[in-house]
């Protein structure tokens, strides 16, 4: 079953007197049960993207879109208050910023009392809900639940935090969950946790996730399926395997190798040189462009992301140049 | 080598939520989360600091720059007391809007530290701005952005801009890249050892990526539970880690090795003793001397040192 289907997702911002124009013609589906991980450039617009999804963004943003449905149903009709409904519940995002998204003044046991009500709990009483919250903990490795509850947040450290956080959206059971660089503060072994935590659960209670992340290894390794975005567009998507081996964009391969670099034994990183402002809100021409290693005259024209052979899409006129290369 | 940076037997306490009941029935009401360490940092030199989430890596940065005070031991610069208000220490912080005033402009929370520390004109701190954003990664077209306006990349990259800013001698790196995708992330880690190169910048760099570590750091500092576990020339230790935890962390590089932490006993610092390993509830070499006194540091290799007593040949 189709869990989530965007369609055509443009969004804005109005800034002072003018408008810029951050995502535009963001498209992809998400199976039941399905990891769909999202990486890309910083900036490009992949925490927006799911903020619009979940109709998280600010009063500035102005979003249009031929198509947001979950589960079938047609998000874009939706009034604040069915919104708010579904929201934490149905589907829910553990925030880039583990501090900001807690309250500073109250403990962690507070925030899960408050999700608790969320999910219709009251019923259960403190205890009860204490009890899972504490068994939420535990499967994020949080050595001492019951001390954590007590805790305010600036009192946790920053991957305690984040474990926090990840421990309230479980706890909660929706079944779309955008997790937003979710491991970004935690050391090796507990990302390796964690990154097991989503995969009994996907498989648990049938959840899909958009895991966005920087990091390819686990991008690698959780994902079914990748989008790579720049500048406010997809440009490639497709089967992890065939992303990650044989990327076909000339970002995603810019990026892929110099993952490997930072694997390898080198004095300096290939850094991506060129123009990074021309990229946002470039209708006419291919935003890579400037950056591009391949760029030619026929670049500077719309460029759509098409279907290449069973490879996946791809928003580049070059892709087949890459055809069977590794 | 020419020290610039002392650390010695630093402990930084935390009280835990304790009321009088619990201080009366004999609860222990507070914990150290940096526990006897000492380091001494190199000038020029760049230092990584790896290890468990909440091991106390920001808390001894943060004592450093005094924002944590120090229950015992002393962090000296070049043997005197750190001096934190003159731009040559900065911080970048784990959390970047923490050092970033959400109603000033990028612009504007730039100009700040460059005003306080040089007394250019005001063609020459815009200048300045455009630069500082460039290295970064970013351009002028953010500098009437608010920090609310910037993705989580961008706003890092406003922070480090602004630790860059004043010049500083010494910069403690909190997490410094981890939100940044691997092309940007190039671009400041090259940018960070060029620095370090060209002007001898000192860096103390925490990070949860060792594959950054090791592009970076000259020594590794491995830390787990307020304790410093391992410390040696990156290189060195990556090839030979000896702690059982070291061992355990840089084993996940393998990816073939799906050895998982298991669901394990870990060290509770508010009820179990305090005196033994750290390490003990998750050690497979456990000896009787282990569960008496936490080791000391043994030297394993050169300039390599791990606290455990599988290193301790003293006696043979
Ligand atoms: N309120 C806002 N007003 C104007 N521009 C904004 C606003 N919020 C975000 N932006 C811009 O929108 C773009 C996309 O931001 P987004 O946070 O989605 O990036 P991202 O892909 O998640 O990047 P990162 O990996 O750095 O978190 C960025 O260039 C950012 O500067
Ligand atoms: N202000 C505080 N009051 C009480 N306890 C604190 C405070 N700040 C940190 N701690 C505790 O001290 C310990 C060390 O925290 P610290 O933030 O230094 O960890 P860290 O190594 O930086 O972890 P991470 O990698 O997750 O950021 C943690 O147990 C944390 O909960
Ligand atoms: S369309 Fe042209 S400029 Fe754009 S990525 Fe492909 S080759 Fe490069
Ligand atoms: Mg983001
Ligand atoms: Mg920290």
């Amino acid at each position: 079953m189709k869990m989530l289907d965007v369609k055509g997702l443009n969004i804005s911002f109005a800034l002072d007197s003018s408008s810029i124009n951050i995502c535009s013609d963001v498209s992809f589906s998400l199976a039941q049960g399905k990891v769909l991980g999202l990486i890309g450039e910083s900036g490009s617009g992949k925490t927006i993207t799911c903020k619009a999804i979940l109709d998280l963004l600010p009063e500035n943003a102005e979003v249009e879109a031929k198509e947001i449905s979950f589960k079938g149903q047609n998000l874009l009709g939706l009034n604040q208050k069915e919104f708010d409904a579904m929201r934490g519940t149905a589907m829910a995002m553990i925030f880039q910023d583990p501090v900001g998204s807690f309250n500073p003044v109250k403990t962690i046991g507070w925030h899960f009392l408050h999700a608790g009500k969320r999910r219709n709990l009251k019923q259960y009483g403190r205890g009860r809900i204490f009890d899972d919250a504490e068994a939420a903990l535990k499967e994020v490795e949080i050595a001492n639940p019951r001390e954590a509850l007590k805790k305010y947040p600036h009192q946790l450290s920053g991957g305690m935090l984040q474990r926090c956080l990840i421990a309230l959206v479980l706890f909660l059971k929706p079944s779309l969950i955008v997790a937003d660089e979710p491991t970004t503060n935690l050391d090796n072994l507990v990302e390796r946790q964690i990154v097991d935590i989503f995969d009994k659960l996907r498989n648990k209670i049938d959840a899909s996730f958009i895991f966005i992340t920087h990091d390819m290894t686990i991008a690698e390794q959780i994902s079914d399926e990748i989008a790579v975005m720049y500048a406010g567009q997809i440009v490639e998507h497709g089967n992890t395997a065939d992303i990650i081996d044989n990327p076909h964009h000339p970002y995603t391969r810019a990026l892929i190798n110099t993952a490997r670099e930072l694997e390898s034994d080198v004095d300096v990183l290939t850094e991506i040189s060129g123009d990074i402002t021309s990229g946002l809100g470039v209708h006419d021409k291919c935003r890579f462009g400037p950056r591009c290693p391949l760029h030619s005259a026929e670049c500077d024209k719309p460029i759509e992301l098409r279907n290449i052979g069973n490879h996946g899409q791809v928003r580049c006129i070059k892709a087949e140049s890459f055809e069977g290369h590794v | 080598m020419n020290t610039i940076l002392e650390f010695d037997d630093v402990v930084v306490h935390f009280q835990a939520r304790g009321n009088l009941l619990s201080t009366l029935s004999g609860r222990k009401s507070g914990f150290n989360a940096v526990d006897h360490v000492s380091l001494t940092v190199d000038k020029g030199e760049i230092l990584g600091i790896a290890g468990e989430s909440g091991s106390g890596k920001t808390t001894i940065c943060k004592a450093a720059l005094g924002l944590h005070s120090t229950a015992s031991g002393a962090i000296t610069q070049e043997g005197k007391p750190l001096s934190i208000n003159n731009g040559s220490l900065q911080m970048i912080f784990q959390d970047p809007l923490s050092s970033l005033n959400p109603r000033q402009t990028v612009a504007k929370s730039l100009e700040t530290p460059l005003k306080l520390h040089k007394d250019d004109n005001k063609e020459n701190i815009d200048e300045t701005i455009d630069k500082l954003l460039n290295d970064v990664g970013l351009n002028e077209k953010f500098r009437n952005r608010f920090p609310h306006e910037l993705s989580g990349g961008q706003l890092q990259r406003v922070a480090i801009a602004r630790a860059l800013a004043t010049k500083p001698k010494i910069i403690f790196a909190d997490e410094a890249v981890s939100k940044l995708d691997v092309s940007v992330r190039a671009q400041i880690l090259n940018l960070l050892k060029s620095l370090r190169d060209k002007y001898n910048l000192t860096i103390i760099f925490v990070t949860h990526d060792l594959h950054v570590a090791h592009f970076l750091c000259d020594r590794i500092a491995i830390m787990y539970f307020g304790k410093l576990l391992e410390l040696g020339p990156t290189k060195e230790v990556y090839a030979n880690p000896c702690h059982p935890y070291t061992r355990e962390l840089l084993g996940t590089l393998d990816r073939d090795n799906h050895v998982i932490a298991s669901t394990r006993d870990i060290f509770n610092p508010l009820s179990d003793d305090v005196r033994p390993c750290r390490y003990l509830n998750r050690c497979p070499h456990v000896m009787d001397e282990c569960r008496k006194l936490h080791p000391d540091h043994y030297p394993v290799g050169p300039e390599h040192t791990a606290a455990c007593y599988l290193f301790d040949n003293e006696d043979d």
